[in-house]
């Protein structure tokens, strides 16, 4: 793999959402990539940083208690009505799914 | 059953950047699901619930009045900034230092940069980064929530994350 092709997936391997296949060839790359090794340094610095700071919000107690309430009803449901079944069929594969779920 | 509260809140609280408006979204959102939720069955529900709150939010701000979009572009007063709503602790902030490779330490005032920094990302940008690194969702899955290419997905948090650097290292600079 040459240099180019290697930034072209660095993204996807610091995300690690690369193939067995292409996360070899890469490390291989990133062996005597002082470039690639630096580019990999920054975006593991960010990452930890973004995981160090308290960035998640917290849901607020009484609005998980509102939907928790909220949600009581349809969980007990046992048969799905048509129109749900015809949205999101039963035991959809993710592209089915994916091609059902709601669009803005 | 469908909780889940929290990864939900937690998105349309960052999409729509104020915490009014992150609980209508939310409770609508939750509206919405339960309509179709009871017939399903298959996949990740948890993706299925954040792809309705994240369709909920982009209507919610697209259908926002001008003034409200001017209000919150408006840089230092922004709506954002509202630091006394609770944040959740970090996972593994209780652990020392050390003990964890990726462990960074991090003062007040950088984590207060940082969330700055990510609010200030265009919502494209914000929603994927969102979804990757405090839902650590894979690609195929972000790009099923928000209705792009998995290398659109990809491009997107390759600028977040080049905007959020380029900010660091200036603020590193200045200070």
């Amino acid at each position: 793999m040459n240099h180019e092709e290697a930034q072209a997936l660095l993204e996807a391997y610091h995300d690690g959402q690369l193939g067995i296949a292409d996360t070899v060839r890469i490390e291989a790359h990133v062996a005597d990539c002082e470039t690639c090794r630096g580019w990999l340094r920054e975006r593991q610095s960010l990452r930890a940083q973004l995981r160090a700071a308290p960035l998640r919000y917290r849901l607020p107690d009484d609005l998980d208690a509102a939907i928790r309430a909220q949600s009581e009803p349809a969980s007990s449901e046992s048969a799905p009505n048509a129109t749900a079944a015809a949205i999101a069929p039963a035991r959809a594969r993710r592209p089915m799914l994916a091609a059902t779920w709601p669009r803005a | 059953m469908l909780p889940h509260g929290a990864a939900a809140y937690n998105l349309a609280r960052w999409l729509c950047r104020n915490e009014a408006d992150a609980r209508d979204i939310v409770q609508e959102s939750f509206a919405r699901a339960l309509q179709y939720f009871s017939g399903f069955r298959g996949g990740d529900a948890r993706s299925w619930l954040l792809a309705v709150v994240r369709n909920t939010a982009r209507s919610w701000l697209k259908s926002k009045p001008p003034m409200a979009s001017a209000k919150a572009n408006s840089g230092a007063e922004a709506s954002w900034q509202d630091e006394a709503e609770p944040l959740e602790a970090p996972p593994g902030s209780g652990t020392p230092p050390g003990a964890d490779p990726l462990h960074a330490v991090i003062s007040d005032e950088q984590a207060r940069e940082l969330r700055q920094a990510v609010m200030e990302l265009p919502v494209e940008h914000r929603e994927v980064l969102v979804l990757r690194e405090f839902e650590d969702l894979a690609y195929r899955d972000i790009a099923a929530i928000v209705g792009c290419p998995i290398g659109t997905v990809m491009s997107r948090l390759a600028r977040a994350r080049d905007a959020l650097a380029a900010r660091l290292r200036e603020e590193a600079r200045v200070s």
